[in-house]
């Protein structure tokens, strides 16, 4: 007896099939006549491509590049809205700059949580860099910025210590200053009474800027003009420095340090920029110290060790490599 | 061993071997089923497949049965012919994937329906490779698109998507 099954009611959706005169075993011309049909409509499908449930549309979805992608999203309304695919993006994102960080994640936050938006500007970062360098994009800035906002208070110093040594281009010598202007900018829109400071470093350390409120063009004039000084890095000098100039502030102020710099320390001065460092903590309240890496071949590893005497499990979220190029410097 | 019979929408009956129905995971898991229920006989398992043509379940098949003959060659050979197998694998794909968008469009909803992950991949790949390199317009008429965009919401779509062009 032969036995005949239903598949699932769930399998049973309706698709629009070809019929063929009905008989009970498959004749070879019907297939031919079907296949001649088949041809004939090659140049002018009847069945849209937009027909197939949309779990086989984002089947295909893996398979297209950003530039496919856009095209489909050209091609109608529908696929306007599946070439947005979220997970795609996402994907495509984490193919091309690697494993999804913290700072990938708050950046697609302030991407209005899209992974497109974030790749377009990723994008557009990568193919102005004219050395290699691997520079963050405005979401990303945004995001390290806001990592900074979230230690500040009601009164809050902010002194950027921006290394002028040696091994600093003229480069990224401006993408430090432009980053100082930029992030005081967000920081004085949310915490209008943010002062801030700047000190440059290098075998000597020079005060910029002493603590004060300041407006955004004069600030920039200021940062515009200043001179690289040139020389070895010594780290330990301007934090020194950053702590007599945050002395004399408010006790219950926010202190926030920004060392920007490529790290390239000896041993002996590595140790004392931790020393330094331990004693400001030490001696002042509400001190935080973040690091952005810039240039070429920067020394996380000294860089980790400054900003975890603020505690180890804040250092991961402090440390955000600016504007690298992953090499020796000679 | 029990024989599997698969009945097209026109009511056309197609014999398959129960290796070649492994492929179809639907008619695979159904298999087991029936036979966890009733055990071992020689019964025929009849299943309709109510919206699948007969020309694309003809299609469908000729991919399984295939696809079981390279595995077993896959398996028999040794290594050093695996990459002579696999062009031939590809070239047969190739070959097979050569029918016009409405078929592909049958194609990628049988496989759906009778889930056939690798037949799936495989219409997912040609369907892709079908819109690339392709401009909107010419992704509008390979796949028998309405435009339904005003030609407003296209030009503000593509110059938000200029940048992935280079």
């Amino acid at each position: 007896m032969a036995l005949s099954v239903a598949l699932p009611q769930r399998l049973l959706r309706s698709t629009s099939g070809i019929l063929l005169r009905s008989g009970k075993r498959t004749r070879p011309e019907d297939l031919q006549g079907e296949k001649a049909r088949l041809v004939k409509e090659k140049r002018s499908p009847n069945i849209p491509l937009t027909d197939l449930p949309p779990e086989l549309l984002d089947a295909l979805l893996p398979y297209l590049s950003p530039s496919e992608l856009c095209a489909l999203s050209q091609a109608c309304r529908l696929l306007s809205v599946v070439g947005e695919a979220p997970s795609r993006w996402k994907s495509l994102f984490t193919e091309r700059w690697g494993p999804l960080t913290d700072l990938h994640r708050e950046a697609c936050k302030m991407a209005k949580d899209s992974w497109k938006t974030l790749y377009r500007a990723k994008h557009e970062t990568d193919k102005m860099a004219e050395h290699q360098e691997q520079s963050l994009c405005g979401y990303e800035l945004e995001a390290v910025i806001r990592r900074m906002s979230a230690c500040c208070a009601e009164k809050t110093v902010c002194t950027f210590c921006i290394d002028g040594s040696g091994s600093v281009t003229p480069n990224d010598f401006r993408v430090m200053t432009s980053f100082v202007a930029t992030a005081m900018e967000s920081l004085t829109q949310t915490h209008p009474h943010c002062k801030v400071s700047v000190v440059q470093f290098s075998n000597d350390v020079r005060v910029e800027l002493s603590p004060q409120l300041m407006p955004m063009d004069q600030l920039r004039a200021q940062l515009g003009e200043m001179a690289r000084m040139n020389g070895g890095t010594n780290i330990a000098l301007s934090i020194k420095q950053a702590g007599q100039l945050l002395k004399g502030e408010d006790a219950d102020a926010a202190r926030i340090i920004v060392l920007l710099t490529d790290g390239r320390v000896d041993a002996f001065q590595g140790r004392e920029a931790v020393r330094m460092a331990e004693r400001l903590v030490d001696e002042q309240s509400g001190v935080a110290i973040f690091a952005l890496g810039v240039g070429r071949g920067v020394e996380k590893s000294e860089l980790d060790r400054i900003i975890a005497v603020c505690g180890p499990d804040v250092a991961a979220s402090r440390y955000t490599p600016l504007c690298t190029i992953d090499e020796a410097p000679w | 061993m029990r024989n599997i019979v698969l009945r097209a929408n026109d009511g056309a009956d197609h014999v398959i071997s129960v290796a070649a129905a492994s492929l179809c995971k639907t008619v695979a898991s159904l298999l087991q089923d029936l036979e966890a229920s009733k055990g071992e006989d020689t019964d025929p398992l009849i299943v309709p497949l109510p919206n699948v043509c007969n020309c694309t379940l003809q299609k469908v098949l000729g991919f399984c049965e295939q696809q079981r003959a390279f595995d077993e060659l896959c398996t028999a050979s040794p290594a050093a012919q695996q990459a002579d197998l696999t062009r031939q694998i590809q070239a047969w794909q190739m070959e097979y994937m050569q029918v016009s968008t409405d078929e592909l469009y049958h194609l990628v909803m049988a496989a759906h329906y009778l889930n056939v992950p690798r037949l799936l991949d495989l219409c997912t790949d040609a369907m892709a490779e079908r819109i690339r390199g392709k401009s909107p317009a010419q992704v509008r008429e390979c796949f028998g698109l309405k435009p339904s965009l005003s030609p407003e919401e296209e030009e503000e779509i593509r110059r938000s998507n200029l940048w992935a062009l280079n």
